[in-house]
């Protein structure tokens, strides 16, 4: 009897304690996905930003000597003569005004009443130590040599190349073109000789690798004073951790919101999405010039049917709801201009696309997919960054299957083998992607100039002089027009390039926050001008 | 005893070679250009001359033969210098001295909460075999075990950070910040295991000498402390050992989702940047761990069961057996 009531009083127990656990999960899961009990961000501390930042891309660029990339960034601890602005003009930064002085020489007039964070003046004396030192054979490749940078003036310096390099303003707003205090290495800062000193609004304080950056203001700074106190970065590679993080409220804002996460966070209520202009591009690459079995995009007619059948818009809407834009160029028509409008493209129209493909003898077989002379019209796509472009190459292989091209999907197994496959030309679509920053207006991975490690693909001996005058262009009107053919060339009359995508980089942000500008490249973003409302 | 222990030690030291000759066999067998690709990240899309090719192939040592390169390492090795990373330019040495705090912490802290989830409620359920508590504990097991790593990190995430804001969503710079991280590993490793302790007592519970042990009167609590428990241990012993080699591996996709950046996150990002030093330092690190830890797991063996005894094979070699 005593047993029974024992037992009883157990499974009663149990029961009750199931219960309160399937109620607590309950009560704490409501409302957990759609807009409602998401804590809302604190008041932001004055003293501290908080900033949600991808990864951190710390590298040597080359070997034992440091890039500035990931404190040049995260924290415009150190400064460029020019910055790419939201809109991607260039503005002036360290430099107040720049002049090209034919055959190759950049004259910059330098800002005064400036100090690096250990107290050393900013001038003349002190760019030319960083141009002829760490710049020279560095990841941006301005042709600078050892002797290339003179002080003319305590504020004036020429710059002199050979060849000529009218991409230099460009190239000179790169953060891994930063000045530093004379005597000094962006390391680690683990002693006074490697600590990133720069200039800019914020100085470095700690770094811990893979973890974490936190800078700290520049009281001294020239410009506009920062509002917070410190700003700390933390690396969080995960796109999904970051948005849980802003949730949580452990930061106040973040870089890259995916963009299936977008409508999420905007319906939240506490928090603001904010798009830049045109980040990067996602195109296809065409092999024109391959060899067998990679040899079917030499024949123009296939080509012209692939951009046909390309139905940019839908790959957009799709793939990017809100987050893109459809684009017929690989460049930002911000950096081209007026020569924007050079650039025609081929609109969608599939009816055309077969009808050309039937003129060049391709004729649809039993199973739907092309043959001519017993071969089949079977492409092999290699693609380049699954996870952005997902589902992009499925929706390309679907598209084109409509005007009878059959596609092979094939994901290499990281970059370094995309790039290899793609500089030995095996395959037949690229599915590629750039980065717009303005810096590389004319990127050698996106023009295919001869001596590129795709140079094989080059329209020919006109379009590579096309190319290297582009390099002496004495003015921005000049370049843009040269800029402008060269993607004529590859776009319209070559059928290289089909670009699809200009799409946005979306930071998520508290509510709370003020004063953001949001930058195209991630590496020109800046914090400083960030402030909390009210 | 203590023969065997130092047989088995002596024999560590040829593994372990063989490891490290394994390591870099593979990496060496790695498509790709090495020299090619250090260069992309500094030429970008300009193609390489063969000079820029060589010079770089001298500055890494690949332009020696692969013995010389070996021997080269291995000599710089045993002096904990394990080469430089091509990416980052830190020491291989410094890159996992930064990342081992992290994975241990995290490690430790899963281990003891797989063993006291899973230990306990294996000999639990297999005690209550058939009944509500052990059909409710097998379910949610299976579902622990199931449920992907990511999904149950963003879960544990969406509760108690950003709904409850009991813990940090991210991070390692505190203990409350490994508290949702070990979970999210304990409740995986710690299905496995409470399922097979309920196995191996279940299997034990029908034995003869618990029978006897019964029929003796023994109280329960002492057939099962004293008489049960030791001998169903060896299989969660070797589970357990098992599951300690592969949390100091690291477990990349919970680094991932909580930001955490320790040894898994390391060697991930080492294999997409394909960088050599690192993923050989890596891999011999994680191979070193689990032969130290087959080690401790058959030393332990003896100890825990006295029915295993050393035995003398007709060679002279030592080993272990089921007496």
């Amino acid at each position: 009897m005593d047993d029974a009531i024992r037992a009883t009083g157990r499974r009663n127990r149990v029961r009750s304690a199931v219960l309160v656990v399937l109620f607590l999960l309950a009560s704490s899961c409501a409302d957990g996905g759609n807009g409602g009990n998401a804590k809302p961000a604190t008041a932001p501390d004055t003293r501290l930003l908080r900033v949600g930042a991808p990864v951190d891309t710390f590298t040597v660029d080359p070997p034992n000597r440091a890039t500035v990339t990931t404190f040049g960034a995260h924290g415009s601890v150190l400064e460029t003569l020019l910055i790419a602005g939201p809109d991607l003009s260039l503005r002036p930064l360290l430099a107040t005004g720049w002049q090209f002085v034919p055959p190759a020489t950049w004259r910059f007039e330098l800002r005064q009443g400036v100090t690096f964070h250990n107290g050393a003046p900013f001038n003349a004396e002190a760019v030319v130590a960083t141009l002829n030192g760490r710049l020279v054979g560095g990841s941006v490749r301005a042709n600078l040599t050892p002797t290339s940078a003179k002080a003319t003036g305590p504020f004036t310096v020429e710059v002199t190349t050979n060849p000529p390099n009218s991409r230099m303003i460009y190239q000179f707003a790169h953060p891994n073109t930063g000045i530093v205090a004379p005597g000094t290495n962006p390391g680690i800062g683990t002693s006074p000789e490697n600590t990133p000193t720069g200039t800019g609004p914020y100085r470095f304080a700690s770094y811990t690798p893979k973890s974490e950056l936190r800078v700290r203001r520049n009281d001294g700074y020239w410009g506009t004073k920062p509002a917070y106190e410190e700003v700390l970065f933390r690396f969080m590679p995960d796109g999904t951790s970051r948005v849980l993080a802003l949730k949580a409220g452990d930061v106040d804002a973040i870089y890259d919101v995916p963009r299936e996460q977008v409508a999420n966070l905007e319906k939240e209520g506490s928090f603001e999405i904010v798009k830049s202009k045109t980040g990067a591009v996602q195109f296809l690459t065409l092999n024109m010039k391959g060899n067998p079995p990679y040899d079917l995009l030499r024949d123009a007619d296939i080509r012209k049917a692939i951009a046909q059948g390309v139905n940019s818009d839908a790959i957009v809407r799709s793939v990017w709801p809100g987050g893109a834009e459809v684009s017929r160029t690989v460049l930002p028509p911000a950096l081209l201009g007026n020569a924007a409008s050079m650039i025609k493209g081929y609109a969608f129209n599939p009816a055309a696309a077969r009808a050309q493909l039937d003129q060049a003898g391709w004729s649809v077989g039993s199973d739907g997919v092309r043959t001519k002379g017993g071969r089949r019209l079977s492409l092999t796509m290699q693609v380049y960054l699954p996870d952005e472009q997902r589902p992009l190459p499925e929706l390309v292989k679907d598209q084109l299957a409509q005007i009878g091209i059959a596609v092979d999907i094939k994901v290499p197994a990281d970059t370094s083998t995309f790039f290899d496959l793609a500089a030995k030309g095996e395959g037949d679509i690229f599915s590629d992607a750039a980065s717009t920053g303005v810096e590389h207006p004319l990127g050698p991975g996106t023009f295919f100039p001869t001596g590129s490690s795709r140079g094989f693909l080059s329209p020919g001996a006109e379009y590579d002089k096309l190319y290297v005058d582009a390099f002496s262009a004495t003015n921005e009107e000049e370049f843009r027009r040269i800029a402008g053919q060269l993607m004529h060339i590859l776009v319209d009359e070559a059928v290289l390039l089909v670009p699809i995508a200009g799409v946005f980089r979306i930071y998520g942000l508290s509510d709370k926050l003020e004063g953001f500008e949001p930058y195209t490249f991630i590496y020109s973003q800046r914090w400083h001008t960030v402030a909390p409302k009210g | 005893m203590r023969a065997y222990a130092l047989r088995r030690l002596a024999y560590l030291l040829p593994l372990w070679l063989g490891l490290t000759v394994f390591s870099f066999v593979l990496g060496k067998m790695a498509p790709g250009d090495l020299a090619r690709d250090v260069l992309r990240r500094q030429l970008g899309s300009v193609e390489p001359t063969a000079e820029q090719l060589s010079a770089v192939r001298h500055e890494l040592g690949v332009d020696r033969s692969p013995f010389i390169q070996y021997v080269s390492w291995l000599g710089r090795a045993v002096r904990g210098d394990l080469g430089t990373s091509f990416f980052s330019g830190r020491s291989v040495t410094d890159s996992m001295r930064d990342a081992l705090p992290v994975t241990v912490k995290l490690s430790t802290m899963a281990f003891a909460m797989t063993l006291v989830l899973g230990v306990p409620f294996g000999i639990l359920t297999a005690l209550h075999r058939g009944r509500a508590i052990d059909r409710g504990l097998r379910i949610l097991s299976l579902a622990g075990a199931s449920m992907p790593s990511y999904w149950k990190g963003y879960l544990l995430i969406i509760v108690f950070a950003v709904n409850l804001g009991w813990l940090p969503s991210s991070g390692a710079d505190s203990f409350s910040s490994y508290l949702l991280p070990s979970v999210t590993l304990a409740l995986g490793s710690a299905s496995v295991l409470l399922r097979l302790t309920r196995a191996s007592v279940l299997e034990v519970l029908t034995e003869d000498h618990i029978l006897a042990a019964r029929a003796r009167g023994l109280r329960r609590s002492r057939i099962v402390t004293r008489h049960t428990l030791r001998a169903a241990l060896n299989p969660v012993v070797t589970a357990a050992g098992l599951l300690i080699g592969s949390l100091l591996g690291g477990a990349v996709i919970t680094e991932s989702v909580f930001s955490m950046p320790g040894i898994g996150k390391l060697v991930v990002d080492a294999a997409n940047n394909r960088d050599s030093p690192v993923i050989q330092g890596c891999v011999v690190y994680l191979g070193t761990i689990v032969l130290l830890v087959n080690l401790g797991i058959d030393l332990l063996y003896v100890s825990l069961d006295p029915r295993i005894r050393l035995v003398e094979s007709k060679e002279g070699a030592l080993g272990v057996a089921a007496v």
